[in-house]
């Protein structure tokens, strides 16, 4: 986007932002997934600027493409537990069980332990946005959802073995 | 009919004091519509306008817009910028497909193109507020607009009658009156295009009284369903047409259907002067 259409762009985030907030609230289970919501689609809606603006009602078009979005995050989060799930289901089946608890518990730990486990269960079971998960590794947006992305490739890798 | 009805623009004020929850929920099954329903995004956003307000009235307001705009430009706008225009998102995938809203149980006077849950569903067993709302916005007094388009100054177009709008788009002009009663002056023009419907919408004014000529059309043939239920109107034959006329205190409207086309003239007009406009339709 060059600098005016940047300027477009703000004034429409700024005037639709809290509608849209509003939006994201009433659909996710919190603040900080709702606000992941809004900013996707602003994200969306700066790749499709021309679509965007072309459009004979652009607010509408932000409402339907933050619908989307919400939609997708709910998939893709159904997709993720299940993905843990199983993972976990068929690491277990390497667990040896004994008498000692303590051993159980390292053992499931260190199926858990893991990064590519830990960054897909804190997204899809503890509700952390790509934000948070980011600000907590000091990465960006973008290097968490490609970490994010290697992570879900790897437990489907070890799933197949 | 409050001042905006007689403008054919939708009343929401009954939201303004409607439960917080009820709102959510509104938002909620609109999240929950099948892939390629159209929202009724003024509805919407109304809607979220609401709660909008309500949240930043609260004791926990939230990031400000212009914060976020901040956080958005750090941490999201560079991947929005990095990646191709050429990738297709989910928004683009979806077909207009036709809404339409009906009424859990009431006579219905005009039947258009409304989103909302259908009751083959059985949502208006869970949803009762919509349900009434929907059964208000069938009466005669609430039905004006129906679609995603949010009016704006900057949609008035520059043409100088409604005749003129309709040839230029290549539209029947032959389908409107040639007959506005004295006093009235042409106004405005109003070419309000969605996904699923093109309208054209002229004002005439008479002091503070308005009259409004509309033609419109619907883009899918499942949407050009338009039905007129007799009851409660008087049916008037001009050139062995029907024409259909409601009204309503000192507001009177006039309905009838040109191949796909819906017309209605709606004003503070008797019924003698919506009698002469309809005989004037297509003559010169």
């Amino acid at each position: 986007m060059n600098e005016e259409q940047k300027e477009r762009m703000e004034r429409l985030y700024i005037e639709m932002y809290d509608k849209l907030m509003a939006y994201a609230r009433s659909n996710l289970d919190n603040e900080s997934l709702a606000e992941e919501a809004v900013q996707e689609t602003f994200r969306i809606a700066c790749q499709k600027y021309g679509k965007l603006f072309d459009s004979p009602n652009p607010h509408g078009w932000l409402v339907l493409t933050l619908r989307h979005t919400i939609q997708n995050m709910k998939k893709q989060c159904l997709n993720d537990k299940v993905l843990l799930s199983q993972y976990l289901a068929v690491q277990a089946r390497n667990i040896s069980f004994s008498e000692d608890m303590l051993s159980l518990d390292v053992q499931y730990g260190k199926i858990a332990d893991t990064e590519e486990f830990k960054i897909i269960k804190e997204m899809a079971v503890d509700g952390y946005s790509h934000l948070e998960l980011a600000q907590a590794r000091g990465i960006t947006v973008n290097a968490c959802k490609k970490r994010v992305q290697r992570s879900k490739e790897l437990l489907q890798k070890k799933l197949k073995k | 009919m409050s001042e905006n009805q007689n403008r054919g623009i939708q009343d929401f004020s009954k939201y303004d004091t409607m439960e917080t929850e009820a709102l959510e929920e509104i938002l909620r099954l609109d999240a929950e519509a099948p892939e390629g329903q159209e929202p009724d995004t003024e509805l919407l956003l109304y809607v979220m306008g609401v709660l909008a307000d309500r949240k930043r009235n609260s004791d926990n307001p939230g990031k400000t817009a212009q914060e976020a705009w901040d956080s958005f430009q750090r941490h999201y706008l560079p991947c929005g910028e990095e990646e191709s225009n050429s990738q297709e998102t989910e928004s683009e995938k979806y077909t207009p497909w036709l809404r339409r809203l009906i009424a859990a149980a009431a006579v219905v006077t005009l039947i258009f193109l409304i989103p909302l849950t259908a009751s083959a569903l059985g949502w208006e067993d869970i949803w009762p507020a919509v349900a009434k709302w929907a059964k208000e916005t069938f009466s005669f007094v609430s039905r004006e607009n129906t679609e995603v388009s949010v009016p704006s100054p900057e949609d008035e177009e520059n043409y100088t009658s409604l005749r003129e709008a309709l040839e230029d788009n290549n539209r029947n002009a032959d389908m409107i009156p040639t007959w506005i009663p004295d006093g009235y002056e042409f106004k405005s023009l109003k070419k309000d295009v969605t996904p699923i419907r093109e309208a054209y919408i002229a004002n005439y004014v008479n002091g503070d009284n308005v009259l409004t000529v509309r033609v419109q059309t619907y883009m899918s043939k499942d949407a050009q369903n338009i039905e007129i239920e007799e009851e409660d109107s008087e049916v008037y034959i001009a050139s062995e047409k029907k024409y259909y006329i409601f009204k309503n205190e000192d507001q009177i409207r006039a309905v009838w259907i040109v191949d796909s086309y819906e017309c209605i003239i709606s004003g503070d007009l008797s019924l003698d002067e919506v009698k002469t406009m309809i005989d004037s339709i297509g003559k010169g």
